[in-house]
């Protein structure tokens, strides 16, 4: 045997120290060039879902920006709290790279008092809002009941909980809008049945197991234009583009309830301002890339850029919202 | 109507480009299922990038394949190491795996093969002639069915407890209450968590499976001899067709198991998690007196495996019809349908019936070609019985952590599999039923949520509500069915009784 000990300690401490030069040439080729590697887009839900969606049609757009590739990598639970959690501690150095989806209002179930979080919305460092679809409410078509909000709301009224909404779980932009109803319209009194995505609500609607369905405009157009459904409100102060006829919440009832499903992007907190703006300005071109922006009309998602001061603003609208409907006040 | 319409695209799918999108979502979907942890609603996802590149049919070809054969995939690794690789195939591995150790891993193999390739086809044809009207249908299911479907999946429980009924029922209710941990909807409010974010996803089923059936088997293969193999045997037949005789001694098993399998595939929601354990629970209901269940019986991964891919096909009709998915996949690849400009509904059938007829298509040559890819994977596969059992067993064990951590980027979820799989090692020591704690997990928020729901929209009056529910009704009387035939002293139990009474 010609390969002795002595001889394979030699080689390995060799191989040790190319190892260690190349590991630290790398770093230094770190500094001149970020990001040095694929980032990752961590998305808080499970594969399937609108955010998982938008965000896997993004990654090739933003991975051209970013001149590295970028991966979605979906960490489901708790209503997107474990990954929420784990975003409020990224380490500025170890998680440089990796953006965070942010769902609003969901994240801000940390107003809720039974919760005990930990975190406010200042633990986040919020990057920039992606997009922003509106709440919506919608009937069959065809309901002999009620064919507009009007009709609708003064049936609720002179039925109270006699009504079954369709929704997404309590502290969802959907329940967010019928609680907002609930607690500003005097006697309007719905009941709901809660899901958590929304194939089971529109199964239910359609099906006639309830009566009315609260979603997003971009989620439900087709449904719409498939003659299924028809939207009665848009719970935003303007009307969508989308649904030009349909009236906003605000104009039938002269109540701002205001409930959207807002995505937004986050990195790591205590991120250096020069990283920072690298991914910004990727994010940024980005969203405004027209491919991209063509393939997301077709994905009725609507998009809305916003970044620093504009993006803190509508952050804390939302909050105000939240904390004016206190949406835990009404579930049992 | 439609029958003139779906055939007058069949050539639309015979192009090089469609065939090799079914070649490689074949490919694909066969290895990821087969790997537990990776599951096909993940393989669909990571493909939906590359199908960007492709005209809309062409790109759906590639995902439905990927489905269909991530479910048949699925079935090698729960039939050859009892480690099953999508939860639609973890009943496979009761049987499956039962026949595997006696030797005869081949003719599992075979069964299966047939089992799934006739089921895929058959709920293929009913995809493409039926979609519309059975669409409908999957409407009829509202909260009162849902939980009567949850109960009556619960019913399987006592069968696949084979004699020990308490403490099937304890791994069941054991299940059940493992469910109730986590996030709750009416509430939004995590239940059970103790202020630990890692509880807040509560127990999901894939790391469920994972950890009672793979982790708990790579544990068990590590005790004892481990030089010795899985198999028993030096080496493997590799007669891969199946015979007639095969065929026709399970052919009854195989229509129960196609039957359920459509059936349960028209359920949003329900799918072929659920299929597979009414299927396997009715086989054994129907027992005869020759019959092994529970030890590598041929009857039963006839009936699972005709039912997990016999729900495949189906499973896309509320998807395309009604644009509600039946499940995660179904889910992914509606998302792909959007992104490729298709609103799925029943416009889709009269604005693009090219492109949706030629997926269905498609997806009926996939199943075709699934049969004979998985000729080869599965041989491949199944040299692994012959490995020593030192071997194979820890590296079961390192690709359920891996699986795990890959399916979830999270690290929780590994620890919950490893509880899972200890825990699932001890229990099936004391003769308790691994498969009764799936059970309560997979049904446990169906039952829950159907419940409420039924509370809610039967405004407090359950009963009378029901009443009214021709479905409801229907599933109750199977309910009450598969408890008599489950409780019933069989026939030849008396037999043998009173043999033994006479010869005393």
């Amino acid at each position: 045997m010609g390969f002795t000990f002595k001889k394979s300690i030699k080689y390995l401490s060799v191989v040790v120290a190319t190892a260690v030069m190349a590991g630290a040439l790398s770093q230094a080729a770190l500094a001149q060039k970020f990001p040095s590697k694929p980032v990752q887009v961590v998305v808080p839900f499970k594969p399937g879902g609108g955010a998982d969606r938008t965000f896997r049609l993004f990654a090739p757009y933003l991975a051209k920006e970013l001149g590295v590739p970028v991966n979605v990598t979906n960490i489901a639970g708790g209503g997107g709290w474990v990954a929420w959690a784990q975003m409020a501690k990224w380490d500025p150095n170890k998680d440089d790279h990796k953006l965070g989806v942010i769902n609003l209002p969901h994240v801000l179930s940390l107003l809720d008092p039974r919760m005990k979080r930990k975190q406010t919305l200042k633990s986040f460092n919020f990057l920039a809002w992606h997009s922003l679809d509106p709440c919506i409410w919608a009937i069959r078509e065809g309901d002999e009941r009620f064919s507009t909000g009007k009709q609708f709301i003064d049936y609720v009224m002179k039925n109270p909980n006699k009504i079954v909404m369709s929704t997404t779980a309590v502290g969802s932009d959907d329940h967010m809008g019928i609680a907002f109803a609930e607690k500003f319209i005097k006697g309007f009194h719905v009941k709901k049945v809660y899901a958590n995505g929304d194939s089971k609500k529109i199964q239910e609607v359609l099906g006639k197991h309830t009566d009315a369905v609260a979603g997003n405009v971009g989620y439900y157009v087709p449904y719409f234009m498939d003659a299924k459904l028809k939207p009665i409100f848009v719970l935003s102060l303007e009307r969508s583009p989308n649904l030009p006829s349909v009236p906003t919440f605000f104009e039938v009832t002269g109540l701002k309830n205001v409930s959207y499903a807002g995505r937004t992007l986050a990195t790591a907190p205590g991120m250096s301002d020069a990283k920072r703006k690298i991914y910004l300005d990727a994010i940024k071109r980005a969203i405004e890339n027209p491919e991209y922006m063509a393939k997301e009309a077709k994905n009725k998602n609507p998009l809305l850029f916003k970044e620093s001061a504009e993006l803190w603003k509508t952050l804390n609208e939302s909050k105000a919202m939240v904390q004016k409907v206190k949406f835990w006040e009404g579930a049992k | 109507m439609y029958l003139l319409d779906a055939f007058s695209y069949l050539d639309n799918v015979a192009t090089l480009q469609n065939m090799l999108a079914m070649l490689v979502g074949v490919t694909v979907g066969l290895v990821i299922g087969a790997i537990p942890g990776l599951s096909p609603p993940m393989a669909i996802a990571l493909m939906i990038p590359i199908s960007f590149n492709f005209p809309p049919a062409t790109a759906l070809i590639l995902l439905v394949s990927c489905f269909a054969a991530g479910i048949y995939g699925g079935s090698f690794s729960a039939i050859l190491l009892r480690a099953p690789g999508t939860s639609a195939s973890a009943a496979s591995a009761i049987e499956g795996y039962e026949m595997t150790k006696r030797g005869r891993a081949i003719q599992a193999i075979r069964i299966s093969t047939f089992a799934s390739v006739i089921g895929g086809l058959i709920s293929g044809v009913v995809l493409l002639l039926l979609a519309p009207p059975l669409a409908t249908i999957s409407l009829w299911f509202g909260p009162a069915e849902y939980f009567f479907v949850a109960l009556l999946g619960l019913t399987a429980i006592a069968s696949v407890a084979f004699g020990s009924l308490t403490k099937g029922l304890i791994s069941g209710l054991l299940g059940l209450f493992l469910s109730t941990f986590g996030i709750d909807t009416y509430s939004g409010f995590p239940r059970l968590t103790f202020d630990f974010v890692g509880l807040e996803s509560g127990f999901d089923i894939m790391p469920a499976i994972i950890g009672l059936f793979a982790f708990a088997q790579g544990l068990e293969l590590c005790e004892g001899d481990a030089s010795g193999n899985i198999s028993g045997v030096k080496k493997l037949s590799w007669n891969i067709w199946p015979k007639y005789s095969e065929i026709y001694h399970v052919r009854w098993s195989l229509v129960r198991g196609w039957v359920t399998g459509l059936v349960m595939g028209i359920i949003p929601a329900a799918g072929g998690s659920v299929a597979q354990w009414i299927a396997y629970a009715w086989e054994i209901r129907r027992a005869k007196p020759d019959d092994k269940f529970g030890k590598g019986e041929i009857k039963g991964l006839a009936a699972t495996e005709g039912s997990n891919n016999g729900v495949t096909g189906t499973s896309l009709i509320p998807m395309f019809v009604l644009g509600i998915p039946g499940g995660i996949s179904a889910a992914v690849i509606l998302g792909a349908l959007m992104i490729h400009g298709l609103q799925p509904g029943m416009r889709l059938f009269k604005t693009s019936p090219d492109v949706i007829y030629t997926i269905m298509w498609g997806f009926l040559f996939a199943n075709v070609l699934m049969g004979f890819i998985a000729v080869f994977l599965a041989r491949a596969m199944a040299y692994l019985t012959l490995f020593p059992r030192g071997i194979i067993g820890p590296l079961i064990m390192i690709f359920s952590v891996i699986g795990t951590y890959a399916s979830t980027n999270n690290i929780y979820e590994v620890w919950i599999m490893l509880g899972f799989g200890v825990g699932g090692y001890y229990l099936t020591k004391l003769n308790f039923v691994p498969a009764g704690i799936l059970l309560g997990i997979i049904l446990g928020p169906i039952a829950e949520n159907g419940l409420r729901d039924l509370l809610t929209v039967s405004h407090g009056a359950p009963i009378s509500f029901i009443l009214g529910r021709p479905i409801a009704l229907a599933l109750i009387i199977c309910i009450i069915l598969a408890i008599y035939y489950s409780l019933k002293p069989k026939k030849w139990d008396e037999e043998e009784d009173e043999v033994l009474k006479s010869e005393k």
